[in-house]
């Protein structure tokens, strides 16, 4: 999967999560950004990152990303093919 | 948001879309500061031995659809005895109206070993059970506890649930306890059915319990928030009281006004007339615990009644119908019918019809009403009345056996007033008496329960919890109503207490199902005798409109009471000269 791919997905994922529309991501955003972004809706968008790209992760992977740029890189490793 | 586009919110479609569907849908309205319009405000604490962060906003959603308007307030997770026992702590100073305690099988500490004995095994679950009791007797408000969930593992296999050393058996022997003493104020939520209903896979996801202390997975959270607010609603008395049926399609397959009484498709020979059966007989225990049954149906009134009296396959017969509706008017003319009949509001009612236009009609003409999402297939049909939970039940009273039949006969004796010229040769010629009843332990839990569960008949909004009662019993007047056709019970409780020269009324309720029997005006000679034994010259009572008592303001006028400068009705002993005779004999007075 590209990594235009995989952000497109991921923003689903953030939009669908945070219940906003008209929510976007670049390789810069960050928790900070975000307001309700707290580590109680870190563990729905681990939950909904699994669904989505059919993977498993580990929580500790995702809870040391620094930014969307790193997360999609995690991705890009972890979802196979 | 508009407070319609609020109520929208509260449809019966959440357990057909996804949990974080719900969840969205929860945030979204629990965050409206409209929301609170939607029924009547309680502040609702909730202790718990996991995290209930992802539980909260549902748990309003699923209190709104029972018309509760919760100001949630969550103490940190697994601090449940030492909020109720420090009588300085939030939980405390919060004042809750409602408390729910969720513990889980973690939070059990007398887990027995493995060697010990039954006797032991016994003991400590019996003291187990003893200190969620304390914990209870030290709140004064209505309590929904969870009950321990059964663990996930099974150490010793087979024998984990039967043996005395095994954890699945303290659970449920703890469990046993807590039910067997239960006081009136609190109610059970049986959490190892609630297991077994959202499935195992998702009542424990230990992964996430590792992640965050929630022990479900997300899927689990609306059935897990129904429970619970099901279970408030019943102790609060907000349950519904009325099942109204459809009878083609919905009691039996095809149409009996084409096919005829042995052509329509019922009984267990066949599959497809074994589901009508399976559901007919569900319907039957509801009825049989209480649930008033009526029948709506677009049909002529002899057609509709043929199956009940000629198909050897019925299992509801015409005695458990309460009030029996069959014409050809729209089914909502039909339901307002059948309010007035049985004298319950819409919001008592639950309509359940195959048919989806029906359905829809009904929805829209009367949205007080609850419609069961009837499935396309029968065979679902008791699961999905089963799932409404509209009828929810923390205790079962003598009374609740025989509702069925009372609310007939008043349907029946409603038809019939309107054919008798003389109302009071009518009410003469049913020689009604009524019996005062002590406070005793089998007549307490009746009494806390009326005085909850009546909305039209009622001074003011004090309820009194058991305890209340037994501590002012000599002056609280409980009233038994039997005539020629049958006991009704106690139907009318009045509390009073003795305040300067009056005998003050602080509450006084009258089940509806005796309405226009004259009984209040017997209760006020009842009130007038109580006074009169304790030197009193006055009565008087703390009267507060609502938005169903309104027939009381009409009432106390003719009762005499008159509103003095400082708002409270007063009256002398004696009544208006021009009250009507109740001819209601007045046996066994205290």
């Amino acid at each position: 999967m590209t990594d235009d791919a995989i952000m497109e997905k991921l923003t689903e994922v953030f939009r669908d999560v945070f219940d906003d529309a008209s929510l976007s991501l670049t390789r810069a955003t960050a928790a900070r950004d975000i307001e309700e972004w707290d580590s109680l809706n870190q563990i729905r968008l681990l939950l909904a990152c699994e669904k989505k790209f059919g993977i498993k992760l580990k929580p500790r992977d995702i809870n040391s990303l620094a930014d969307i740029g790193e997360m999609v890189d995690h991705l890009a490793k972890v979802i196979p093919g | 948001m508009s407070v319609t586009e609020l109520q929208t919110m509260l449809a019966e479609d959440w357990r057909t879309i996804p949990a974080e569907e719900v969840l969205k849908r929860a945030k979204r309205f629990a965050k409206d500061p409209q929301r609170t319009e939607l029924g009547r405000k309680l502040k609702v604490a909730v202790l718990s031995g996991f995290l209930t962060d992802y539980l909260a906003d549902i748990l309003v959603l699923m209190l709104a659809r029972r018309g509760i308007a919760a100001e949630l307030w969550r103490g940190p997770y697994g601090v449940m005895a030492g909020a109720v026992l420090d009588e300085a702590s939030a939980l405390h100073s919060f004042g809750p109206e409602l408390v729910l305690m969720l513990p889980s099988h973690r939070d059990l500490v007398r887990a027995p070993l493995t060697a010990v004995s039954a006797e032991e095994a016994q003991a400590a679950a019996n003291t187990e059970g003893e200190a969620w009791r304390s914990l209870w007797g030290r709140l004064a408000v209505p309590v929904v506890q969870l009950t321990f969930d059964p663990p996930p593992a099974r150490p010793l296999g087979e024998l984990d649930g039967f043996s005395a050393g095994g954890l699945l058996n303290h659970v449920r022997c703890v469990n046993r306890s807590l039910a067997e003493k239960l006081p009136g104020h609190v109610a059970l939520v049986d959490a190892e059915w609630l297991a077994g209903r959202v499935g195992f896979e998702r009542w424990h996801d230990a992964r996430l319990y590792d992640m965050c202390k929630q022990p479900f997975a997300f899927d689990a959270l609306p059935t897990v928030a129904d429970a619970l607010a099901g279970a408030a609603a019943g102790l609060l008395g907000r349950g519904r009281k009325c099942l109204i049926l459809d009878l083609d399609n919905t009691l039996w397959g095809g149409e009996v006004g084409d096919v005829g009484t042995a052509g329509i498709t019922l009984g267990p020979e066949t599959a497809e007339g074994a589901p009508f059966v399976v559901f007919q007989r569900y319907c039957k225990q509801l009825s049989q615990r209480g649930v008033v049954l009526a029948v709506c149906s677009k049909n002529s009134d002899a057609v509709a009644r043929a199956p009940f009296m000629e198909h050897s396959a019925m299992v509801l017969s015409l005695d458990d119908i309460a009030c029996f509706v069959a014409n050809f008017e729209d089914k909502a003319s039909g339901i307002l019918q059948i309010s007035k009949g049985l004298n319950l509001g819409l919001d008592a009612m639950v309509f359940a019809d195959d048919h989806p236009v029906e359905r829809a009609w009904v929805r829209k003409q009367l949205p007080e009403v609850q419609v069961v999402e009837l499935p396309q297939d029968p065979a679902g049909f008791v699961r999905a009345l089963d799932d409404c939970g509209a009828f929810p039940i923390t205790r079962l009273t003598a009374e609740d056996f025989d509702r069925t039949k009372s609310y007939r006969l008043q349907a029946e004796l409603a038809q019939q007033q309107t054919t008798i010229a003389d109302m009071d040769d009518f009410l003469a010629s049913l020689q009604p008496r009524v019996v005062v009843e002590p406070v005793t332990p089998s007549s307490l839990d009746r009494i806390v329960q009326i005085i909850a569960k009546t909305n039209q008949f009622k001074l003011n909004a004090q309820t009194f919890s058991a305890a209340d009662i037994e501590k002012c019993a000599a002056d609280v007047l409980a009233i038994r109503l039997v005539d020629k056709l049958q006991d009704y019970g106690i139907v009318a409780v009045a509390v009073t207490r003795p305040n300067g020269r009056c005998l003050h009324i602080d509450n006084w309720v009258m089940s509806c199902r005796v309405f226009s029997r004259r009984l209040e005006y017997a209760t006020r000679e009842l009130l007038a005798r109580r006074a009169t034994e304790r030197g009193l010259p006055s009565l008087s009572l703390a009267y507060q409109p609502t938005s169903k008592n309104g027939l009381i303001a009409e009432l106390l006028p003719r009762l005499g009471f008159i509103k003095n400068g400082a708002g409270d009705w007063i009256a002398p002993v004696d009544p208006p000269a021009d009250v009507p005779a109740h001819h209601i004999t007045i046996v066994g007075t205290q």
